[in-house]
C-alpha cells in the first residue's frame, strides 16, 4: 500500500502541513496538561511525606480539569480529579473528596459511554479512593459496597490472562481493595462475605484447571518444541546454574523456553471450558460439609497494618479474631522467617534462636480457638503470604508441639476443599534417589537418600504393596519424560524422591520461582519441565531441601499480590499431584531417612499421609532424637489438588 | 539535528518515487545526448542493457523519452502540425535556432526512433481512453478534499471528520456506478474508498468507538480484499483483532499473538515483526504490572531493533540516532514503504520508552517527548521532501535534457 501517492500537488502539501502542525499544537496541549498533572503528582507527595500544606495545590488542580475539559479530553479530565481527590483526603476531607468522586466518575462513565471495554483502570482508581473516603468517615456498610462493586469488576477480567507471573501481578494495583473489602466485612460481622473475598486473593490460579486437562497435551507440536529445548538447555548447562549470559545462546533458549511454556498454559483447557470462566465460586457450606467432624480448618489473611484475621472453621461453626500483631510479634515472626531462609545446616548457637522465635511466635494460635481445637485430631491450616513460611506445625501446643497432637496440613485456600474428595487409588508406589552425582553438577554426595528409598520400598513390600524403585544413574530426565509420554507416572498413586533441592530465594529463583530445581543423576529437573510431566498422584514426597518452599515474594514485588502457588509444589500440581510433602528448609539426610521411613511405613499400614506424616514425627521425636525444630520440623504436607 | 540527516531522510523516501525516477531518467537522456550519436547509442545500449535496468525500470525509461518528446515538441513549436512539410520547416528551424539543447534533441529524436532494436519494448497496456481520463482526473479532484481527514491525528479526531470521510465514499462511489466496469481508472476510486474507510476506522478508535471503528475496519478490509492489497488487508486485521481484545479484555489472545510470532514463525530477515511482538508483550506486561517481565522484554526488544540495525544509543537524542536507522531500512522499501519501516521503528522505541516512563527510568518522559516530536518531524520532513521533488520535476519537465536537469535530479 502505498498511500497518499506523493507528489500530487502543491496546495495539497500545504494544506497537510498546515493540518499536521495543527495537530501538533493539540498534541503539545494536551502533553502540557499531562506534565502538569506530573509535576503536580510529584509536589503532592513531596509535601506528604514532609507534612507540608497541601491546600494551595487544589487551585492548580481546578485549572488542569478545567483545561482538559475544554480540550475535550476525559481521560485527563479523569486523572486530575483523581488528584484532587487524593488531596481532599490527605486533608481529611472525606466528605469533600467523595462529593467530587461521584461527580467525575459520572462524567468519566458518560464520557465513555459508547466503550465496550471501559478503561476500568480509571474506574478502579475513582472506587478506590471513594473507598477510602467512606472509610475515614467510618461509613463499613459503603466501604464494602464499593470494594463489593470493584472487586466483581476486577473478578470479570482477572481470568482473561493465563500466563501465570502475568496473573500473579494482576492483583498488585488492585490488592488494597479486596482488603479495605474484607476489614469492611469484618466491622459488619458479615464473616462469610469477607472469607468470601479473602479466597479471591488467595491462590485463585490453582483451582483453574481439572487435572484431567492437565493430562492431555493441548498442542503435540508445541509440547514437543518444550521438551527439545529442555534438553537443548540442559545439554549447554547441565546442573542449570550457569548465569544465563555465560553461555552462548543459553538466555535466549531459556526466553524462548518461557514463551512456550507461556503458550502451553495458555491453550490448557479450563475447568469450566468457556475461556472467561473463573474458578469455582466460595460457598462456605460446601467447605463446612467436606469437614469431617475431627477436622477443623486455620485460616489467616493478613491486612497491611499489622492486623491478621485468624477464621476458626469446623462442620459447626466459623469465629473470626482480628490479632493485632505487636512490635515483638513482628520481630519474631522475621526471626522465623530469617530462619527458614537460612542456606545450609544452621550452626547449634542458632538452633535454639530459631525455636525461641517460633515459641514467640504463638500468638498465631489465638487462645479464643484453642479449646476448640484440642477436641480434634487434624487441622489444615491455610497461611497467607509470609506466613507459608511459617512451620504452624512446630508451635507449641500443650507440653509439646502442634504436629505431636494433631495431623496438620496446609491448604492453599478453602475452595480447594469444596470439589468432593476422590476415593483413595489402589496404592502403587515409584520410589527414586537422586545420585551419585555427575561432577558437572558440582553437588555433595548424599550417603542415606539411596537407604532412604530401600526402607521405604521395604515396608510397602511387605504389606504387598506393587513398587517400583530407581536409583542413581538410571534416574534420568529422558526415563521421566518416557514413562510420563507412557502413561506409566501417571499409574503411580505415590511417587518419592529423595535429592538434592533448591530453594526458591536461591540466585534467579527469587523470579522465576518456577524454575526451582530438584536434581537427578546427571542434570538438574526444574519446575517449569515438571509442570508438563503427566502425573496423577495422590501424593509426591519431595525428601530434598527447600522443595516445599513457595515463592512469597519476587519479580519486584514484596509480596505477591494473588498470594498465587510458585515453586516446586506449584510445577507438581500443574502435572497432576494432589498433595505434595517437602521441604521448608535444607534438611540432614539422614534425618531425612529416619523421619521418610517412618512416614513411609505409616503409610504401608494404610495411614492418610498427614496422619502418617504425624505419627513419624512423633516416633521420631519419642526415638530420642533432637527436638531442635531445625532438625525436625522441615517437613510439611500440602494438599495442591483437588 | 544536522541537515545532512534530514537530506540524506528526504532522498531515501523519494528513491522510487514515480516523479524521481523521471528525473533519474531524464539525467540518463541528457548524459547520453551530450555525446556524438555514435557514441550516445553505445552508451544507450549499455544504460538499458537487462542487467542494468529491470522490465519496470525499462518501462519508465521509455515513458520519460515520450515525456521529452512532448516537452521539444512544445518548444519547438510542433504541437499540432499534422503537415509534414510544414513540420519538416518548423523542426529545421528549431535545430538552427537557439535552443542549447536543440542538438541534443536531435540526437535524442534519432535515438528514440532506433530503441526497440536495441531492446524490445515491455509489454505495453493500451494508453488511457478519455473515460478513464475522466474518470481518473474526477477521482484525483476528490482526493484533494480527502487527503486531510486521511492525515489526521489524536489532537483533531472528531465524529465531524468521519462524517466527511463517509460523504466523500459516498462521492467515489457515485463516481464508480456511473463508470464502465472496465475502467481502469476504478481502481484509483476503490483505492481511496477503502483508504477512506481505513481513516474512518482510525478515528473512530482515536474517539474510542469501538463499535463504530470495527464497522469501518471491516469495511475497509473487504475493500483492500477486493484490490488484493495484502499489506492493507493485514493492517485491518490487526486492528480488528485490537479492537476485539480490548472490547472482550481477553488478554490471553493479545498475548497469544505476540507469543507465537516470537516461538513459531520463521520471521523474514529484516523484519520488524518480532520487535513488534516484544513490544506487543511488553505492553502486555505492563497492563498486568509485572514490573520484572517488562525490565526483561525492554532489554530485548532494543536487542532485537539493535539486531535488525536500528540501534537505541542512549547517548545519542533520538532524532540523531534516526540517522542509523534511515541507513538501515532495507533498500527495496521505498516512498511510503521507506516512511512506513521508520515510523514503525520510532512507533516502537515509542512503545519501549513508554514502558521505561511507567517504571519511572529517570529521562524517560524526556526521551518519550522526543521521539514523540520526532513523530511529527518525519511528516513535517516528509511534506518537504515531496514539495522539493514538486518543484524540482516542474522545472525540469519543461527542458528535461538540459543542465539544469541535473541538478534538479540531484546529480
Amino acid at each position: 500500500m502505498s498511500w497518499p501517492p506523493l507528489g500530487f500537488d502543491l496546495s495539497l502539501s500545504a494544506n497537510l502541513k498546515r493540518t499536521k502542525e495543527e495537530e501538533e499544537r493539540a498534541q503539545q496541549h494536551l502533553l502540557a496538561i499531562d506534565r502538569d498533572l506530573n509535576t503536580l503528582r510529584d509536589e503532592r507527595k513531596k509535601r506528604v511525606s514532609k507534612k507540608l500544606p497541601l491546600e494551595d495545590l487544589l487551585p492548580r488542580v481546578e485549572q488542569l480539569i478545567t483545561a482538559a475539559q475544554k480540550l475535550n479530553r476525559p481521560t485527563s479530565e479523569a486523572w486530575a480529579a483523581l488528584l484532587l481527590a487524593e488531596i481532599l483526603l490527605d486533608t481529611c476531607k472525606p466528605a469533600d473528596a467523595l462529593a467530587r468522586l461521584t461527580t467525575a466518575r459520572a462524567a468519566w462513565a458518560a464520557a465513555i459511554q459508547k466503550q465496550q471495554a471501559p478503561e476500568r483502570s480509571i474506574d478502579f482508581q475513582f472506587l478506590e479512593r471513594m473507598a477510602r473516603a467512606h472509610l475515614l468517615m467510618e461509613n463499613y456498610a459503603a466501604v464494602s459496597a464499593v470494594c463489593g462493586e470493584a472487586i466483581e469488576k476486577t473478578e470479570v477480567d482477572r481470568y482473561k490472562t493465563s500466563a501465570p507471573y502475568l496473573q500473579s501481578a494482576f492483583l498488585k494495583d488492585r490488592a488494597s481493595l479486596y482488603k479495605h473489602g474484607i476489614g469492611a466485612a469484618y466491622k459488619l460481622r458479615d464473616y462469610e462475605t469477607m472469607l468470601a473475598r479473602a479466597e479471591l486473593a488467595k491462590a485463585r490460579s490453582l483451582l483453574r484447571y481439572s487435572p484431567e486437562n492437565t493430562s492431555k497435551a493441548p498442542d503435540s507440536d508445541l509440547e514437543q518444541r518444550f521438551r527439545d529445548l529442555c534438553d537443548e538447555i540442559r545439554d549447554k548447562d547441565p546442573s542449570g546454574s550457569a548465569n544465563p549470559d555465560s553461555l552462548e545462546g543459553l538466555r535466549s533458549l531459556l526466553e524462548e523456553r518461557r514463551r512456550i511454556w507461556d503458550l502451553l498454559l495458555i491453550g490448557r483447557p479450563r475447568l469450566e471450558g468457556d475461556n472467561a470462566a473463573r474458578p469455582p465460586a466460595f460457598s462456605m457450606q460446601q467447605v463446612r460439609n467436606a469437614l469431617e467432624a475431627d477436622e477443623a480448618i486455620l485460616y489467616y489473611y493478613g491486612l497491611d497494618d499489622g492486623v491478621l484475621f485468624v477464621s476458626y472453621i469446623d462442620r459447626e461453626q466459623l469465629l473470626v479474631e482480628p490479632v493485632k500483631v505487636s512490635a515483638d510479634g513482628q520481630q519474631s515472626l522475621r526471626d522465623v522467617l530469617i530462619g527458614v531462609q537460612y542456606p545450609g545446616d544452621m550452626g547449634e548457637t542458632e538452633k535454639p534462636k530459631f525455636d525461641r522465635a517460633i515459641q514467640d511466635s504463638s500468638y498465631l494460635l489465638p487462645d479464643a480457638f484453642r479449646p476448640l481445637m484440642e477436641v480434634k485430631r487434624r487441622l489444615l491450616i491455610s497461611p497467607h503470604q509470609k506466613l507459608h513460611l511459617f512451620p504452624f506445625h512446630a508451635l507449641p501446643w500443650k507440653k509439646g508441639f502442634l504436629i505431636e497432637d494433631l495431623a496438620v496440613s496446609y491448604i492453599p485456600n478453602l475452595t480447594i476443599l469444596q470439589a468432593p474428595r476422590r476415593l483413595p487409588r489402589k496404592p502403587r508406589i515409584l520410589l527414586a534417589s537422586g545420585g551419585p552425582y555427575d561432577r558437572v553438577l558440582h553437588l555433595t554426595q548424599l550417603a542415606e537418600t539411596g537407604l532412604e528409598v530401600e526402607g521405604a520400598a521395604e515396608a510397602y513390600r511387605r504389606k504387598g504393596i506393587e513398587t517400583d524403585l530407581v536409583c542413581g544413574a538410571p534416574l534420568t530426565r529422558k526415563l521421566l519424560h518416557d514413562w510420563s509420554d507412557s502413561g506409566r507416572l501417571a499409574g503411580y498413586s505415590s511417587i518419592h524422591l529423595a535429592t538434592h533441592g533448591e530453594s526458591v530465594f536461591a540466585n534467579e529463583n527469587l523470579n522465576t520461582p518456577m524454575e526451582s530445581r530438584v536434581f537427578l543423576t546427571a542434570a538438574a529437573l526444574d519446575g517449569l519441565e515438571i509442570s508438563r510431566l503427566r502425573l496423577d498422584a495422590d501424593l509426591i514426597v519431595l525428601s530434598a531441601c527447600n522443595s516445599g518452599q513457595r515463592a512469597i515474594r519476587g519479580r519486584g514485588m514484596e509480596e505477591l499480590p494473588g498470594d498465587e502457588l510458585f515453586g516446586l509444589q506449584a510445577a507438581f500440581a500443574m502435572a497432576g499431584a494432589r498433595s505434595v510433602l517437602g521441604c521448608l528448609w535444607p534438611v540432614d539426610d539422614s534425618l531425612a531417612r529416619d523421619i521418610m521411613v517412618r512416614f513411609h511405613r505409616h503409610r504401608a499400614e494404610s495411614l492418610a499421609p498427614e496422619v502418617a506424616l504425624k505419627q513419624a514425627t512423633v516416633d521420631h521425636l519419642q526415638s530420642g532424637s533432637s527436638r531442635f525444630c531445625r532438625n525436625w520440623a522441615p517437613f510439611f504436607l500440602s494438599i495442591v489438588g483437588s | 539535528m544536522s541537515e545532512n540527516v534530514w537530506q540524506r531522510f528526504r532522498q531515501r523516501l523519494m528513491e522510487g518515487n514515480d516523479q524521481d525516477q523521471y528525473l533519474q531518467d531524464w539525467a540518463i537522456l541528457r548524459q547520453v545526448t551530450l555525446l556524438p550519436l555514435e557514441e550516445a547509442r553505445v552508451l544507450l545500449k549499455q544504460k538499458v542493457a537487462t542487467e542494468n535496468m529491470s522490465d519496470a525500470a525499462y518501462e519508465h525509461f521509455r515513458k520519460a523519452m515520450i515525456l521529452v518528446s512532448a516537452a521539444y515538441f512544445h518548444r519547438a513549436g510542433l504541437v499540432g502540425i499534422s503537415d509534414l512539410g510544414e513540420w519538416q520547416k518548423r523542426y529545421s528551424a528549431y535545430l538552427a535556432g537557439t535552443d542549447p539543447e536543440a542538438k541534443q534533441y536531435e540526437t535524442f529524436l534519432s535515438l528514440r526512433l532506433e530503441i526497440d532494436k536495441v531492446r524490445e519494448a515491455p509489454q505495453q497496456a493500451a494508453p488511457f481512453s478519455p473515460d478513464e481520463l475522466r474518470l481518473g482526473q474526477a477521482c484525483s479532484e476528490l482526493f484533494s478534499k480527502l487527503a486531510v481527514p486521511l492525515n489526521t491525528g489524536p489532537g483533531l479526531a472528531s465524529q465531524a471528520l468521519i462524517d466527511e470521510l463517509e460523504s466523500l465514499i459516498t462521492q467515489y462511489e457515485s463516481l464508480l456506478e456511473e463508470a464502465d466496469p472496465a475502467n481502469r481508472a476504478r481502481r484509483q476510486a476503490l483505492d481511496a474508498i477503502a483508504e477512506a474507510q481505513y481513516a474512518a476506522g482510525r478515528i473512530s478508535l482515536i474517539l474510542r468507538d469501538y463499535d463504530q471503528a470495527r464497522r469501518w475496519f471491516q469495511e475497509s478490509a473487504e475493500s483492500f480484499g477486493r484490490l488484493g492489497d495484502q499489506f492493507g488487508l493485514q493492517l485491518c486485521r490487526r486492528q480488528l483483532s485490537s479492537i476485539h481484545i480490548l472490547s472482550t479484555g481477553d488478554a490471553d489472545a493479545e498475548l497469544r499473538a505476540a507469543l507465537e510470532t516470537l516461538t513459531r514463525e520463521q520471521v523474514p530477515v529484516g523484519s520488524l515483526d518480532r520487535a513488534q511482538a516484544i513490544v506487543s508483550q511488553i505492553s502486555q506486561t505492563v497492563k498486568a504490572g509485572d514490573w520484572f517481565a517488562v525490565k526483561r522484554l525492554i532489554e530485548e526488544a532494543v536487542r532485537e531493533l539493535e539486531r535488525q540495525g536500528y540501534p537505541n544509543d542512549e547517548e545519542q537524542s533520538p532524532d540523531e540516532a534516526l540517522k542509523s536507522w534511515i541507513e538501515s531500512v532495507p533498500g527495496d522499501l521505498r516512498g511510503n514503504d521507506f516512511l512506513y519501516r521508520l515510523s514503525q521503528v520510532v512507533q516502537l522505541y515509542a512503545g519501549i520508552w513508554g514502558a521505561r516512563a511507567s517504571l519511572s527510568e529517570a529521562g524517560a518522559d524526556e526521551r518519550l517527548a522526543g521521539i514523540r516530536s520526532l513523530v511529527h518531524q518525519l511528516d513535517l520532513e516528509s511534506l518537504q521532501a515531496d514539495d522539493d521533488l514538486q518543484r524540482r520535476f516542474a522545472s525540469a519537465s519543461a527542458r528535461p535534457l538540459a543542465a539544469t536537469q541535473a541538478v534538479a535530479a540531484g546529480i
